[in-house]
């Protein structure tokens, strides 16, 4: 620290301009004061003290700076707004965390609030702050905390409340599932790795019988390496191809089960050229004749894998996500006690809540997270359903009213029956909702899996053919053309093709900001021809600014000094669009007086005049004299769809303004592109619709595609009709009354700061604002089908020339060791090379 | 030819070791986040005048 921090600040030098000491943001006319430190609010304040007191402010500071961030502070969280039940309960702590050898207790934990590296440095110095905590971790990826910690020392709702001043929210999660999926991850890289090395070694040994070993007279030495080569791949075949075998084995007994040739996944024709490569060489080595395939096998078995974790990675991040929603749910819930009698001091015990069932009756304490669904029992308080559906006003719930789980009781103690709890719930629900489409793979990976059946099938055949063909030179000679065919034909490019060029995609789209719930999005995005735009907070900001004004400039000026008095969205608009307001009004200061708020508009006297800022029909009737200019243009804005104000001082109309939500500048553009592209847009809102037809009119887009008094039930009747015309429909929207839309759209995407239901219903969660981002994914799903497209010619093409070749008999274990790892190379190296997504990019 | 015998038990033996350390190395979650420890290593490890705090 420095000693210029440490002086005693000079009260006198702060201006409203003043930035302040933790945001950055100008600390506006009511400062708070430290001793060393002003700040623009309490939040700010806290945040400072808590660095301060940790000895932490230096360094978080200078990181953040760093960055480059300052306008995106962290804001404090209240000790209220934390959901601590049960936290340090034997049972919790049992169930959901693990105790590790050295009696430490470990658990992963989700963190909200994570935004930049700075965090992650706060965070993880911890440990030495915090006495009981061994180690923090954080992925920043995933917004997770690895926390080692000694319970006997240090609890969980400790570290909670040490968080929160920071601004991070701790949400406990289930471990199960994240430590599962992490195995799964593990267990495959592992066999990724192993399988790689195994295949280097193969490939050593295979050099030296290609540069001519086999050729000379050091038998000895090629038999050893024969056999050196057979342990390796048998390893190989035994920790990596095992993968393959098993899926193929399960689908070759789904498809018989049925009896059909469709269910054959692509995994059998590739553990079929794989096996049938591998004995073949075995028996090769054994009887000392004949060509071996041990070099071609174990890389394509490595290479195969190599894709498989690729995609198992972008799965696992998604369904990560999903599993953040679920943390909005209490893990532990108070449950009565023997039977429920309806008296509000019944005695309880802290249980799992999801080993409640229903009927049984929980307690649920002012402040804390509904655990379960179900139907007030006794009490009444006030909910907010916040999380569900994105309506902020909490509701007032009596008995017999329904809650749900994620929803937040505000105001008094409730006793609530359980109706249903986990997965049974509707938050539950929504998220294996989500989950669900995470495993729907797209439609054409499918299709490409279905070709499995066909392609063993088409293979056989050939084989059977060049068998014949080849008979005439002894059955040998013959034999040996049927491997290399069947060998050379191993569809690995195929089955690498589409899901490698998907989990790229996808990967890449995420970092962008740009959530796709399922890689099939792609695919329908790629055809959409028909975008149903919502109007507030999509095609806008969501916030008035104003628009146009034409009048008196001290007027105006001095109408926001008095319009800063208020909170209302046009007094937003007023001080956005002058910003010497704060400066003028320190002029004005003791001029203001009697200022009044109506419903219409805001008056009082300022500079020794009255002044009147509000509504036209307001404003004129206090008028006597009115410029005829003025009115006219009052009149234009009329018919604008925005809101128009008149501004009159002592009372003559001075001025005349236009307040609006604009439209985001590159929504002309964008709709112009999609126009010319022979898209179809449309526009719908819950606004009046001369508001929505004058914006449509501006955007170019024709009136009949202008809808306004939607309701969320109309906005989903309308996608619906357009679907039954056969169109594909692509939705945008962020709000609660968008969800159901959104999901009866072919894709819906919930654009940055929408409710958590119009997320979990959209196929697609972009976090950035704004069209920008919807129109690079259009772009990007373009190129990613292509390179989808590209891969497929590509590998049915590379098989198509390698059967011919080898019934040619063309083809020999150089041939192969050459072009099979190659076309593999090739594939991956497309889906890697593939420009998508890109951040920057000029649109 | 007697080399092999001393050789190939010693290659084994170091691709066993190669192949432990690797399982290690997985196992203890060396690979399950490959962006923040590149965030982590831009930090000076100077000492802040931590306080601690014993609760």
């Amino acid at each position: 620290m420095s000693l210029l921090d440490e002086m005693p600040l000079d009260r006198t030098s702060v201006s409203a301009q003043t930035a302040c000491d933790h945001c950055g943001q100008p600390v506006g006319n009511y400062p708070i004061f430290s001793n060393t430190a002003v700040f623009c609010c309490a939040g700010c304040e806290i945040v400072y003290d808590a660095l301060h007191v940790s000895g932490l402010e230096a360094t978080y500071y200078k990181l953040r700076e760093a960055e480059g961030i300052n306008n995106k502070p962290i804001v404090a969280i209240s000790e209220k707004e934390l959901d601590l039940i049960g936290l340090d309960s034997p049972q919790y702590v049992e169930r959901h965390t693990i105790l590790r050898a050295d009696g430490n207790r470990e658990a992963l934990l989700f963190l909200d609030g994570l935004h930049c590296t700075a965090c992650v440095w706060l965070i993880e110095q911890m440990p030495k702050l915090l006495v009981g905590v061994q180690e923090a971790r954080v992925d920043y990826v995933r917004n997770q905390l690895r926390l080692v910690w000694d319970n006997q020392l240090v609890q969980l709702s400790q570290v909670a409340k040490w968080l929160a001043p920071f601004g991070y929210k701790l949400q406990p999660a289930r471990q199960s599932n994240l430590k599962e999926r992490s195995q799964d991850e593990q267990r495959l890289l592992i066999r990724l790795g192993i399988s790689w090395a195994l295949a280097g070694n193969v490939m050593l040994l295979a050099l030296a019988f290609y540069s001519g070993l086999d050729m000379s007279n050091q038998t000895e030495l090629t038999i050893a390496g024969r056999w050196m080569s057979l342990v390796l791949a048998t390893l190989s075949l035994g920790i990596g191809g095992i993968v393959f075998f098993q899926k193929a084995l399960q689908s070759l007994r789904m498809a018989w089960k049925i009896r059909s040739l469709n269910r054959l996944h692509m995994d059998v024709p590739i553990s079929f050229g794989i096996l049938i490569g591998y004995f073949y060489s075995f028996w090769a080595t054994i009887t000392h004749k004949g060509d071996v395939w041990f070099d071609s096998i174990t890389v394509l078995t490595a290479a195969l894998l190599t894709a498989r974790w690729l995609h198992l990675k972008s799965t696992r991040l998604a369904m990560d996500a999903s599993d953040q929603l679920l943390t909005l749910v209490p893990t532990m819930a108070r449950k009565i006690s023997g039977k429920w009698n309806g008296d509000m001091n019944q005695p309880f015990e802290l249980v799992s809540s999801e080993l409640l069932n229903p009927g049984e009756v929980v307690v649920v304490y002012a402040g804390e997270v509904f655990a379960v669904d179900g139907i007030i029992a006794a009490g009444e308080t006030k909910v907010n359903n916040s999380v569900i559906t994105g309506e902020s006003v909490p509701i007032s719930c009596a008995v017999g009213d329904r809650v749900q789980a994620g929803a937040t009781n505000m105001t008094g103690v409730v006793h609530v029956a359980v109706q249903a709890t986990g997965e049974q719930t509707r938050i539950g629900k929504l998220v294996a909702w989500v989950r669900e489409g995470s495993e729907k793979p797209a439609e054409v990976v499918q299709w490409v899996d279905r070709f499995g059946g066909w392609f063993v099938l088409i293979v056989l055949v050939l084989a059977v053919f060049t068998g014949i063909l080849w008979w005439d030179t002894g059955s040998e000679q013959a034999m040996s053309h049927v491997v290399a065919l069947l060998v050379v034909t191993c569809p690995c490019a195929l089955g690498m093709a589409t899901p490698l060029a998907l989990a790229i995609g996808s990967g890449r789209a995420a970092r962008a900001g740009i959530y796709l719930k399922q890689t099939s999005v792609f695919d329908t995005l790629d055809v959409a021809d028909t975008i149903v735009l919502d109007k507030t907070g999509t095609l806008t900001a969501g916030r008035m600014k104003l628009i146009d004004w034409e009048g008196d400039l001290t007027a105006m000026q001095q109408a926001a000094v008095l319009e800063s008095q208020s909170i209302h969205p046009i007094a937003q608009a007023f001080l956005a669009a002058f910003p010497e307001t704060e400066a003028l009004k320190r002029q004005l200061r003791h001029t203001i007086k009697g200022v009044e708020t109506h419903p219409f508009g805001i008056k009082g006297e300022i500079n020794q005049s009255i002044l009147m800022i509000g509504r036209p029909d307001w404003v004129l009737q206090d008028i006597i004299d009115a410029d005829p200019f003025l009115l006219e243009i009052l009149e234009n804005y009329a018919h604008t769809g925005d809101t128009p104000l008149a501004i009159a001082c002592d009372h003559r109309l001075v001025a005349v303004a236009r307040a609006g939500d604009e439209v985001r500048k590159e929504a002309f553009e964008m709709i112009q592109q999609w126009q010319h592209q022979q898209k179809e847009v449309y526009i719908l809102s819950g606004d009046h619709p001369e508001v929505v037809i004058q914006l449509g009119k501006a955007l170019l887009i024709s009136e009949d595609h202008l809808l306004g008094h939607q309701t969320p039930e109309m906005k989903q009747l309308f996608v619906e009709n357009l679907k039954a015309l056969g169109r594909k429909v692509l939705m945008l929207g962020d709000g609660v009354n968008d969800a159901a839309a959104l999901r009866a759209a072919d894709i819906g995407i919930a654009v940055q700061g929408s409710s958590t239901a119009s997320m979990v219903s959209a196929d697609v969660f972009v976090t950035s604002a704004g069209l920008v981002p919807v129109q690079n994914m259009l772009i990007s799903s373009r190129k990613v089908t292509y390179v989808v497209k590209r891969n497929l010619t590509f590998s049915l093409l590379y098989n198509l020339i390698m059967a011919l070749a080898a019934i040619l008999g063309w083809v020999n274990p150089l041939v192969a060791a050459v072009a099979m790892p190659l076309s593999s190379l090739v594939v991956i190296g497309s889906s890697v090379l593939q420009r998508t997504f890109i951040k920057d990019s000029n649109l | 030819m007697n080399i092999l015998m001393v050789m190939v038990p010693i290659a084994i033996l170091l691709a066993a070791g190669a192949v432990y350390a690797f399982t290690w190395a997985i196992r203890s979650g060396q690979y399950e986040d490959t962006e923040t420890p590149a965030i982590r290593m831009l930090w000076d490890d100077e000492e802040t005048n931590i306080k601690k705090k014993t609760s």
